[in-house]
């Protein structure tokens, strides 16, 4: 008896991994339409809000994006891939910051600054045609450090 | 015991020897970047500098940690310190001499702490502090940070804080070598006569100050008179195109090498251009102008630009601008940049035009930029960057064509097309010309057509669709130092002559050119060649006569071919001075035949590059495994180890741990069961000499003859009989266990007829057998008291097999017979009897 019980706590004690996944957020939810995200950076959640909650594209779309930083950067990179059930069907890069023309207020923030993006964004399609996609955005600076990551599923009924 | 003691051991052991490791590897905090110089402990939740950090570090990163306060000679462990990042480490208070014995400190990052107290001396003693970030800790005013002293300051970064007023304080004046007061994102307002000066006193001619994202209402005219500083950036300062007109008089008499003006991007933007919105930099000296993020009203514009006409360097970024109507004289512009042009009026081409332009860079303005089509530059070394605008350049590339010969630097990359129409005459200082990703219409690749230009330096004509014809391509490119080619393809037979005569090359690209084979002369002249890339192509055999010419080759990239292998020759012949060589992305054989290339990678492993991307594509059974992990020993002995190595290392323990199992089972358990019933009875252990097995109908023989003759004779024994000795109440199997055996030495067995047909004997005898192995000596006297039947004996488990193999008594009716079976019998209880024991009995 002795023997198995110090056996199991062995295996305990070797192979509880400290697994560290941030929460899932919901940015909207419709009938018709739900948007979530889980930040995919290792420190740090993020925050996301999607505005309106609508599946017509018609309208501007605003994105909000506020995030703490951990790194410097002086080029910025954002990668957006879009998957339907892990095939990637969109995959769009764009540069953010270049430092001899910083057209955002967050482009040369320093580490432990806080970065805030607001801003209509254009998808180029009308309406989200039915289906649940898997959206990655990703943030890199010039050394291609991850400044933020976030996984965003979307649901269109 | 020993065995499962072992085991036990074995398994206890683990995590107690291993638990200290656990609690070691969890107490370093700190990363080593070099070792004792550079430590990384951000985000571990520290509330103090953990005790790991050697005293000779520079650079400490202590980010993100709950330090909370600052006391005296906090750091003054660590004198040598050169950087210290305290971003978001909650402080909130800072005693006098926090720093004291920094003495080498140049950076001290405080960013992100709420700062309510902060001592007048905290900042003492920092004598080579040279940039300070107190960048959101709730400042309010440039007094609040007493950095007198830091005499050789030159970066102040006091961003997002709520500062009100630019008031400089007096002891700016120490400040000599401040390069850049950053005040982006405060609460200025307000800007009066005699905020600056300070500056007025004292020159900073290399000082920027950024007063960007402050909201300012009013710029007192005259507060910037005489002061002469090296830029002065203001986006996103004012809230509307009246603001910033009247702020920008409030400008007058400064002096500044660059000014900087504009938004950033937002959803509504504020600043349009407009006539008047610029006149107050008439008053204003400056050399560059930036202009950024500026949207266009539609309005008709005439006097625009009238105050830039002093600029020798104007940027514009990210804009709007149509209806231009007219443009100044421009006295002493050489530089000019547009770059993200939304729409732009064609009169801005007249710009481009300008005689003393040195540089121009038209870069993302592809809706209108036909309207470039001659570049009057007339000075020495212009340049000229049309990049990312969707061109198509329909007469290229002669002094006619682009109205200068002075030109030493073209790129005309990421357009539309090119149409080649003559061969770069009139051209001649061309130094670097970059066309790719711009599709090339003729000529290039099919007539010589760099004979004019010996001084080019530089050339890239990657993904530009181009077919090379002529072994003559790159003819009268003497001093060409890179070649990038990629992206194209070369008819079959020029390969070998090609690259001919280009001696001073230091730089080859022709990745992706569909190459299948390389000529043995292809590389004969690049003796200097460094760099060598030709990934992407469809080599299938590596021909080391190639490559031997190149003599100064440091990198060499053979990635993404249809190499195999590389044959022993090519591995020798592989220039010695080969830093990195890249040849993942092969279909690799990695079968025994070979071993010498296996060996070589696994020996180059320093060399080589993308070794995660090196894997066998043969034999199948090898398919995807990475060549540095293939096992090279198995190519040196015929038949393959693995099993038998498998079967031995599995078998041996499973054997060990039966085996212990065995031992500890049958020794320890047994035991165990047995000394259940004996716990209080250790003390009695050989209270009897024998326990006496029998049928009781031997009953009469026992009495008469054992216990007459062993009982009362000299010395006397005790024996154990189940009709005299057994307790009753308790069940038989217990009396025979704890009784019986428990408390005898020996075991007599009395074999008869009736022994062989009761059953309590059978077991009496099997337990005393298990009883004597478990023993390990001679403990069971078998006694044979009358012919047996020997069709009886074999029934009885055990009992014939006993017999053959022990030496047993047999009881007679001979007087002689019958004196010598006592003696034996006595002889065979003596054995093991205590001597204290026998002699108190003789007595």
């Amino acid at each position: 008896m002795n023997i198995f019980t110090t056996a199991v706590s062995a295996f305990f004690l070797f192979y509880v991994l400290e697994s560290k996944e941030w929460p899932m957020h919901t940015i909207c939810r419709e009938p018709d339409l739900e948007w979530y995200y889980r930040s995919c950076d290792p420190l740090q959640d993020i925050g996301v809000s999607i505005e309106p909650c609508s599946k017509s594209l018609l309208e501007t779309t605003y994105v909000k994006i506020a995030l703490l930083l951990r790194r410097d950067f002086k080029w910025l990179t954002a990668k957006l891939n879009v998957f339907i059930q892990s095939l990637k069907v969109f995959s769009y890069s764009y540069s953010l910051c270049e430092p001899t023309s910083a057209y955002y207020t967050f482009c040369g923030r320093r580490k432990g600054e806080l970065v805030y993006f607001e801003g209509p964004v254009k998808f180029g399609i009308q309406t989200i045609p039915q289906g649940e996609y898997n959206v990655s955005l990703e943030l890199f600076n010039e050394d291609n450090y991850n400044i933020g990551c976030a996984n965003i599923t979307l649901i269109s009924r | 015991m020993a065995g499962s003691d072992a085991l036990f051991f074995l398994l206890s052991s683990m995590p107690v020897l291993s638990w200290p490791l656990f609690v070691a590897g969890n107490q370093r905090w700190c990363t080593e970047v070099i070792a004792n110089i550079k430590y990384q402990c951000m985000d571990q939740n520290l509330s103090r500098i953990p005790a790991e950090i050697p005293s000779t570090t520079q650079q400490l990163d202590l980010s993100f940690n709950p330090l909370l306060i600052l006391t005296p000679k906090y750091f003054a462990k660590f004198p040598s310190l050169k950087v210290l990042d305290l971003t978001r480490c909650s402080i909130d208070v800072i005693e006098d001499d926090s720093f004291g014995g920094l003495r080498n400190l140049t950076v001290l990052i405080l960013t992100g702490n709420p700062l309510r107290y902060l001592g007048d001396r905290a900042f003492y003693g920092l004598l080579s502090l040279r940039k300070l970030s107190a960048v959101d800790m709730n400042l309010s005013s440039l007094y609040d940070l007493p950095i007198e002293n830091l005499l050789v300051l030159r970066e102040l970064n006091l961003r997002r804080n709520n500062i009100k007023s630019l008031k400089i304080p007096e002891f700016f004046r120490n400040l000599t070598s401040l390069q850049i007061l950053d005040l982006h994102s405060n609460k200025i307002s307000h800007i009066v006569i005699e905020d600056l000066n300070i500056f007025k006193e004292v020159n900073m001619p290399n000082l920027t100050i950024i007063l960007s994202n402050n909201v300012i209402n009013h710029i007192e005219p005259g507060t910037f008179k005489d002061i002469h500083i090296h830029k002065l950036s203001l986006r996103n300062s004012f809230q509307s195109n009246s603001i910033m007109r009247t702020c920008l008089h409030g400008l007058v008499g400064l002096q500044v090498n660059k000014l900087e003006l504009g938004s950033f991007y937002s959803i509504k933007p504020e600043i349009k251009f407009e006539d008047e919105l610029l006149d107050g930099l008439c008053q204003v000296e400056f050399q560059e102008v930036i202009l950024i993020c500026f949207k266009d009203l539609s309005n008709e514009k005439h006097t625009l630009f009238d105050c830039l006409s002093n600029a020798s360097s104007i940027r514009i970024v990210n804009f709007d601008l149509v209806k231009l109507s007219a443009i100044p004289e421009f006295a002493r512009l050489s530089y000019l940049e547009l770059k993200n042009c939304l729409t732009v009026d064609v009169s801005l081409g007249k710009l481009a035009s300008w005689r003393t332009l040195k540089t121009l860079k038209v870069t993302n303005c592809f809706h209108n930029t036909i309207f470039i089509s001659k570049f009057y530059g007339q000075v020495q070394h212009v340049s000229l960057d049309l990049t990312h605008n969707q061109m198509i350049v329909n007469e290229c590339c002669s002094n006619e064509n682009l109205g200068t010969s002075y030109l030493r630097y073209l790129n005309l990359s990421f357009n539309s097309g090119i149409k080649i129409t003559s061969n770069f005459e009139g051209l001649d200082e061309l130094l670097s010309l970059d066309f790719q990703y711009t599709k090339i219409i003729t000529r290039i690749g099919q007539i010589p057509t760099f004979l004019t230009l010996d001084k080019l330096l530089y050339l890239d004509l990657s993904y530009t669709s181009t077919h090379f014809f002529i072994q003559c391509a790159f003819c009268g490119l003497e001093s060409l130092q890179v070649l990038k080619i990629s992206g194209n393809s070369f008819e079959r037979n020029i390969l070998s002559q090609v690259f001919r005569n280009l001696t001073d090359l230091k730089v080859l690209d022709i990745s992706n050119c569909k190459i299948e084979g390389m000529s043995s002369s292809a590389f004969s002249d690049l003796k200097k060649l460094q760099e060598l890339t030709i990934s992407h192509n469809k080599l299938t055999v590596l021909d080391p006569t190639a490559y031997a010419p190149l003599l100064s080759l440091s990198i060499l990239d053979f990635s993404c071919n249809q190499l195999s292998f590389f044959p022993e020759n090519a591995l020798k012949s592989l220039p010695r001075l080969l830093v990195n060589l890249d040849i993942s992305q092969n279909p690799f054989d990695c079968s025994c035949t070979h071993l010498s290339f296996l060996q070589w990678t696994q020996k180059q492993k320093s060399v080589l590059q993308n070794i995660q991307h090196m894997t066998c594509f043969s034999p199948s059974h090898l398919n995807s495994v990475k060549v540095m992990n293939v096992t090279i020993s198995s190519c040196y002995t015929r038949f393959n180890l693995t099993p038998l190595a498998v079967s031995v290392g599995v078998l041996l323990p499973a054997a060990l741990t039966m085996f212990l199992v065995y031992k500890c089972y049958v020794q320890q358990y047994f035991r165990l069961v047995l000394s259940r019933f004996c716990m209080d009875s250790r003390e009695e252990e050989d209270k009897y000499d024998a326990f006496v097995i029998f049928s009781s109908k031997d009953e009469e023989w026992v009495m008469t003859e054992l216990v007459e003759k062993l009982e009362r004779g000299l010395p006397p024994f005790r024996l154990c009989l189940h009709f005299r000795d057994f307790i009753p109440g308790i069940p038989i199997a217990t009396n025979i266990i704890q009784e019986g055996f428990l408390k005898s030495r020996k075991a007599i067995v009395i074999i008869s007829d009736h022994f062989m047909e009761s059953r309590w004997c059978g077991f009496e005898f099997e337990l005393a057998q298990s009883w004597q192995f478990l023993e390990g000596n001679a403990g069971i006297i078998v006694i044979v008291l009358e012919k047996v039947n020997k069709s009886q004996l074999r029934q009885t488990l055990g009992l014939h097999k006993y017999l053959r193999r022990n030496t047993y008594l047999e009881w007679k009716d001979s007087r002689l017979d019958q004196h010598i079976f006592w003696m034996r019998l006595r002889k065979a209880l003596m054995d093991g009897k205590p001597w204290g024991a026998r002699e108190r009995e003789s007595l």
